[in-house]
């Protein structure tokens, strides 16, 4: 039964390969040093802390971390929210090197990038990005 | 448009289930039946497809009110890549390329029991490679890379 066995070895591959995508899901790791042009046109005020949100419309996560990360943004004075589709800004995309979506960026007050995540963030790591940047100013 | 996510779950099991049938079995045919659920689901959306009829009148109404409910155009995108993959594994079974069959439902496997198991979704991983792949952006400065040769 060579069916069955290839079954049995695509799920196990597919549970390895779905435990590891669910643990580094909306996780934020330290950023690449970007292109100070790779930011143009998406919008970012000055002197806020951004949540710099890349989203599509395929794409079933994007609303949810979009509902998340506007409540987090209407609880912050100094945080502002910005999604931006991926579609209109494909310049953007690739010179930050999105590659899925939700993409989620955590922008200092002088427009610097310092963290980046993929998938649904949970709130309170949402919360901690921003905590050493709200202090800071 | 939105669709209740737990007949998206309910549709992937039933997706993985079928397409574990067809690798066990090797049958083009259930492939194809499976390939035109598939192209139900992309051209009507999930709700009118087989397994979200299903869900509506048999298993929804013993579940109570949805509680979450998702828009439609991401899991309609996975039906369609998940019908490209039906349709290539159908002509490989059918036409004496089994490989070729297995090959495909093993992808088409993986992607569904992922959907279904993990909540993975395909079009949040694949769509922006797939754009970024085919579409050219012109306004994009030409960066020189740091320490590069000029």
């Amino acid at each position: 039964m060579t069916g069955a066995l290839l079954a049995l070895v695509v799920l196990t591959a597919a549970t390895v390969f779905g435990l590891r995508w669910q643990a580094r899901r909306g996780r934020f790791t330290a950023a690449a040093s970007t292109a100070p042009t790779a930011l143009d046109g998406l919008g970012i005020r000055p002197g806020a802390v951004t949540l710099l949100q890349f989203s599509s419309r395929l794409c079933a996560p994007c609303r949810a971390t979009s509902r998340l990360l506007a409540d987090i943004a209407g609880t912050h004075p100094a945080v502002e929210h910005l999604e931006i589709d991926v579609e209109a800004h494909l310049a953007a995309v690739r010179a930050l090197d999105v590659r899925r979506t939700p993409t989620l960026f955590v922008l200092d007050r002088g427009g610097n990038v310092v963290v980046r995540a993929s998938g649904l963030p949970a709130r309170a790591d949402v919360e901690s990005a921003l905590q050493p940047l709200l202090t800071a100013a | 448009m939105t669709v209740d996510s737990r007949g998206l779950r309910f549709a992937a099991w039933l997706t993985t289930a079928a397409l574990v049938v067809v690798l066990v079995t090797g049958s083009g045919w259930l492939l194809l039946a499976q390939s035109l659920v598939f192209a139900l689901g992309a051209i009507f959306g999930l709700r009118r497809s087989p397994y979200g009829l299903l869900f509506r009148y048999v298993v929804a109404p013993r579940l109570g009110p949805p509680r979450e409910s998702e828009p439609e155009a991401p899991p309609r995108f996975a039906q369609l890549v998940g019908l490209l993959f039906g349709l290539a594994g159908t002509v490989g079974y059918l036409l004496g390329a089994p490989l070729l069959g297995a090959i495909a439902t093993s992808a088409a496997l993986a992607a569904a029991f992922l959907n279904a198991a993990f909540g993975f979704c395909l079009g949040c991983e694949i769509f922006l490679l797939l754009r970024r792949a085919t579409r050219r952006t012109s306004t994009v400065p030409t960066r020189k890379q740091e320490g590069a040769p000029a």
